[in-house]
Order: C-alpha cells, then sequence, then structure tokens
C-alpha cells in the first residue's frame, strides 16, 4: 500500500542537526530583548511616520506603553517563615482582601495566604489556585506544577477556611485541577480522564460534580459570578464559553488574530491570548496580544502588546508586555506596572486582579537571571530570586 | 520568564527536539530550514510557557506549531524557492537501496498541488488524525479527506508511472501488491 511506504519514508533517517535546547533557549532570549529594544524605538518611529508620505500600515496598532501613575505602587509580600526558595502570588481575591501564593518544592508544594497584614501557610500541601472574596481557596494537591498538561498526577482541592477538602472527580477521571471559584463558591477546573482525554469541569456548592465538556483538549479555567465558564480546546487553542446551564458556544476570534484562548472571566468580561499570524520577521514572534470578550454582548476586541492573563470585573485586562515586563490595560492604553528595587523587567508573571482593576499581584526576579541550564537545588516552585509582589493603586 | 520556568523550557524543549525536528523535516524536506521553523516554533512557546502550558495537552500544541511555522515558512521562501527550483534534499549517502525510495517519494510528493501534499505529509508522515489537519491547515475535514484521497491516488499514479522504468524494487513491490 502507498501508506506503508510513506509510514516507512517518514522513519528515515535525520540528517545530524546542531540545534541543542540550550541553544533554542538563548535564541529565543536573544529575539525576546531584541524585541524589547525595538518597543523602545518603536514610539519614535510612530512620529516620524506622521511627517512620512507612505506611513507604515499595521494591521493591528499597538498602543505606547507609559508608565502607570505615581499612585500605582508595588510592594514585595512577606515570605512566610522557614520558607526556602522563592514565592510567588498566585491570585486576589476580587475585594482585594485575600492574596494566595506558592512555595515549597514542585514534589512538596505550600500553600500561602496573605491577608490583613499577615502571612500563612495553609494546612495540606496543596497549591491554591484562585480565591474568592469569601477566603475560599482552591486549587490541587499532587505535584506543584501541572507537567505539561498531564492533569492525571493532580487531585482538585477546595480549603474552606479550615481545612481541606476534595472534590470528587466524575466518573472516568483520573485526577484534575480547580482553576477557578465564583463569589457563590461554585469551581471551574479540568479532569483528566482513564482514556487519556480531559474535560472542562464544574463543582457546585450543592456537592455536585458534572461536566461541562469534552470538546478535544478542553481545559476549563475561567468562572464568573453568573456561573459563565470559560476555557480553550485543542490541539490548534480554540476559545470556549460554557454558559450555566450546559450550552458550550465558541468565542470569536478577533479580526487580526489567527486563534485565542480564553484564561480568566469576571464580570461581565473573559479575557486570553492572541495569536497574531506570522509577519516574516522573526522578532515579531514574541509579539503578545490580548482578547478581551464581552460575555453578555458577545463583542470581541483585540488589544495587542499585551497578553491577556487576567481581567477585572470593570474591563480592565492584567497580563505581562511582548518583553514580560508586569502591566495592565485600561480603555486603550496599557500601563507598565513599577518594579520593586532591583526587579528586573523580564522575568515578571501578573497572576491577579481585584474587581475594580486597582489592585494586582505578581511575582518579579529581583536580579538578572543567568541563563540556567540546570534547575535550581531542591526544585523550588519558584528560584531564590523570585519575590511575590502587590501592586495597589493602579 | 522566570529562571525555573526557563529550566523547565530547556527540559521540555530537550525532550521533544527529535520528534519535533523529524516533524519539520517531513513537512520542508531540508534539515536546515526545519532547524529554522522548530526555532521558531519554540520561540514563540517561550512567549507562551506558562498557563497555557500548564493546563493543555503541550505536545499536540507543540506539534501544531511546529507544523504551521514550517507552514509559513513555506510560504515566506515561497519566491525563493521559485527562484532557485526545488528545495535541495538533505545529503543521502549513496550506495544505499534506500537512497532512491527516498529522492522518488520525495520528488514525487514535490509534483503534488501543495495543499493536497500538505494533507498527505501532515495526515501520513506526521500521522496526525484527520481533525487535527483540518485545524492546522484551517479545512474541514472533508476536504482533508478529498485532499488526501486525490494526493494518494496522484502519487500512485507517479510512483506506477516510474514503476514501469527504475522504481527501487520495495515499492514496485508495493505497488504491484496493491494492483
Amino acid at each position: 500500500m502507498i501508506e506503508d511506504t510513506l509510514h516507512r519514508y517518514a522513519r528515515q533517517d535525520l540528517p545530524p542537526s546542531r540545534l541543542q535546547a540550550e541553544d533554542v533557549l538563548v535564541e529565543a532570549r536573544r529575539r525576546n530583548r531584541r524585541r524589547a529594544r525595538l518597543v523602545g524605538a518603536a514610539a519614535g518611529a510612530a512620529v516620524l511616520a506622521t511627517f512620512g508620505a507612505a506611513a507604515v500600515v499595521r494591521t493591528v496598532a499597538t498602543p505606547p506603553i507609559t508608565a502607570a501613575g505615581s499612585g500605582c505602587v508595588v510592594d514585595q509580600l512577606d515570605i512566610p517563615a522557614g520558607s526556602t526558595g522563592g514565592v510567588v502570588a498566585n491570585g486576589i481575591d476580587p475585594s482585594g482582601r485575600y492574596v494566595i501564593g506558592l512555595a515549597g518544592t514542585r514534589a512538596a508544594p505550600q500553600a500561602v495566604l496573605w491577608t490583613g497584614g499577615t502571612v500563612r501557610v495553609l494546612p495540606g500541601a496543596f497549591a491554591p489556585q484562585a480565591v474568592n472574596a469569601a477566603g475560599l481557596v482552591v486549587g490541587f494537591t499532587g505535584p506543584a506544577r501541572v507537567q505539561y498538561g498531564d492533569e492525571k498526577q493532580q487531585r482538585p482541592v477546595v480549603y474552606d477556611g479550615t481545612r481541606l477538602v476534595p472534590l470528587p472527580l466524575p466518573d472516568g477521571g483520573l485526577g484534575g485541577v480547580a482553576y477557578a471559584v465564583n463569589a457563590n463558591g461554585d469551581v471551574l477546573g479540568t479532569v483528566v480522564r482513564a482514556d487519556g482525554s480531559s474535560a472542562a469541569v464544574r463543582w457546585r456548592t450543592s456537592g455536585t460534580v458534572a461536566i461541562v465538556s469534552t470538546v478535544a483538549g478542553a481545559s476549563g479555567l475561567g468562572l464568573n459570578d453568573d456561573g459563565v465558564a470559560v476555557g480553550f480546546g485543542m490541539p490548534l487553542p480554540h476559545a470556549l464559553r460554557w454558559s450555566a446551564d450546559g450550552v458550550t458556544t465558541a468565542l470569536p476570534v478577533p479580526t487580526g488574530a489567527d486563534s485565542a484562548t480564553a484564561l480568566a472571566a469576571a464580570g461581565d468580561w473573559a479575557v486570553g491570548d492572541a495569536e497574531l499570524p506570522p509577519t516574516g520577521n522573526k522578532d515579531d514572534l514574541m509579539a503578545r496580544a490580548a482578547v478581551r470578550w464581552n460575555l453578555r454582548t458577545g463583542a470581541v476586541e483585540l488589544i495587542s502588546g499585551i497578553g491577556g492573563r487576567r481581567v477585572s470585573a470593570s474591563g480592565t485586562v492584567a497580563g505581562t508586555t511582548s518583553t514580560d515586563a508586569p502591566a495592565l490595560w485600561r480603555n486603550g492604553r496599557i500601563f507598565a506596572l513599577p518594579l520593586p528595587p532591583g526587579g528586573t523587567p523580564y522575568s515578571s508573571s501578573v497572576s491577579g486582579i481585584t474587581a475594580d482593576g486597582h489592585s494586582l499581584v505578581g511575582s518579579v526576579e529581583v536580579s538578572a537571571g543567568a541563563i540556567s541550564t540546570s534547575g535550581p537545588a531542591g526544585d523550588p516552585v519558584a528560584s531564590d530570586r523570585t519575590v511575590p509582589v502587590v501592586w495597589r493603586g493602579c | 520568564m522566570r529562571t525555573e520556568q526557563e529550566h523547565e523550557y530547556v527540559e521540555y524543549v530537550r525532550s521533544r527536539l527529535p520528534s519535533l525536528r523529524r516533524t519539520a523535516h517531513l513537512v520542508l524536506g531540508d534539515g536546515h530550514r526545519a532547524d529554522d521553523a522548530v526555532q521558531d516554533a519554540l520561540t514563540v512557546l517561550y512567549r507562551r510557557w506558562g498557563r497555557l502550558t500548564e493546563v493543555a495537552s503541550m505536545d499536540a500544541y507543540v506539534h501544531t506549531m511546529v507544523v504551521r511555522a514550517c507552514l509559513a515558512y513555506q510560504r515566506r521562501s515561497w519566491s525563493r524557492v521559485l527562484l532557485r527550483g526545488d528545495p535541495p534534499d538533505s545529503v543521502v549517502e549513496s550506495g544505499s537501496g534506500r537512497v532512491d525510495d527516498r529522492l522518488v517519494i520525495r520528488e514525487a510528493l514535490g509534483r503534488l498541488p501543495v495543499r493536497q501534499r500538505m494533507a498527505v505529509i501532515l495526515r501520513y508522515l506526521c500521522d496526525l488524525p484527520v481533525s487535527d489537519v483540518a485545524q492546522v491547515l484551517g479545512c474541514s475535514e472533508g476536504t482533508v479527506k478529498s485532499r488526501t484521497h486525490h494526493g494518494l491516488r496522484a502519487l500512485r499514479a507517479v510512483l506506477g508511472e516510474r514503476a514501469s522504468a527504475s522504481v527501487p524494487a520495495t515499492i514496485a513491490a508495493h505497488l504491484r501488491g496493491q494492483a
């Protein structure tokens, strides 16, 4: 059969390659840094273009990035006593009262809770993913990092303020992760099933568990207070929306983007990352863009220059810029968030935003990192240069 | 990207590099261009390392990115390919019976219209399910099936022509077996 001939051809020996994993990292970093310089120069270029006869027309305009106002301040969060390695902040509740984080090692994670100026490690060795205004924390036990989408090693849990309670797995579920919790205490997450497929899953406060969606590669990530859930399917990422009564609809890809993922939801809004079509310029591979959907009206918009990691109920988008600097987008403008003393601009994450959009949490590295080819000693969840931070008044 | 994330990234890239290079090589038919396309895809992965890589079916996603980087690479270099003729095949040792097989098949694939060629390569060389091929190429599953059907038929015709002349014994045997 011709198919067999083709299969044999596909198994041919490959010519040797000089491409090594470390070189791939060095090149990705180089393009990242190069892009940082280009972005820095872009404001000047835009001014020149208005005087030129033939201005370059871009399909997606990137708003200029300006520093957030002086009212926006950054503070390092306290590190829990006895903690080794770095600590990352994983989320903030919509009211801004609770901040959750992760410390410890990948094999034995520790959940950290900051509230009212104090920090403590929660019992039960779990990795928190979200917290609501009542202080209900959801996450998972098992290895702290979901290894390449392999959620079967994790078990979804909820911490109710006093104890850690396992969430039930649906029939056929091997493991899973709880990623979001809303004001009612309903929880959304992802479960891996025995046949290797994944499903988006909703746990209700009534104690029931229901599979929301089993589209290929489904991951359930965001949940608003009305019970509307968002996430995406694979292998070509496509954003999905699940209504409170279980109807699945595709969230549209905005004009100018190739594909989009939905990562979070709050109020009327959902947000995610957009993949832009290749431009032919390799440095553009590092360009980030966010997508914001209005879950009530169905409107979609593409926001170039910032990744869409979180959204506030007021519609502010939180994420990092194309050079991994922490930032927010509001009303068409991108604002760079301040870094703590010694903070490096290339290694930040933003992981939470309050309902009003003015307080955010994330993590920043406080000294320039060399290229690491061996893991940090003891395999901590973050290197000891990583500090959790909160931004307020932004 | 934070230090420990870079470490995870390098770990992942090291473990998957051989299979990603194979995919790119099958799509592009050229080792150097394959390495470039893999680097492009892994640069995008570097940017997206984090939430997406934590929660999704990583391997399927990364293979899809490599294929798409190859397609983008192919579109970009199209004018250059037209100018200089067919892309060079990889150097193979002469004297081994498999050399001719490879060149014959690569040439036969090269004679297919580009859309049919991509459908056949992704479906039968990269072993992707029809649904994944449809997503990667941005067309319906029915279109994928029709393109692979016509592509395979054309391949049989091309390889069959050569079977009567100087096709390697292995391919000729397969073609005879099918008759």
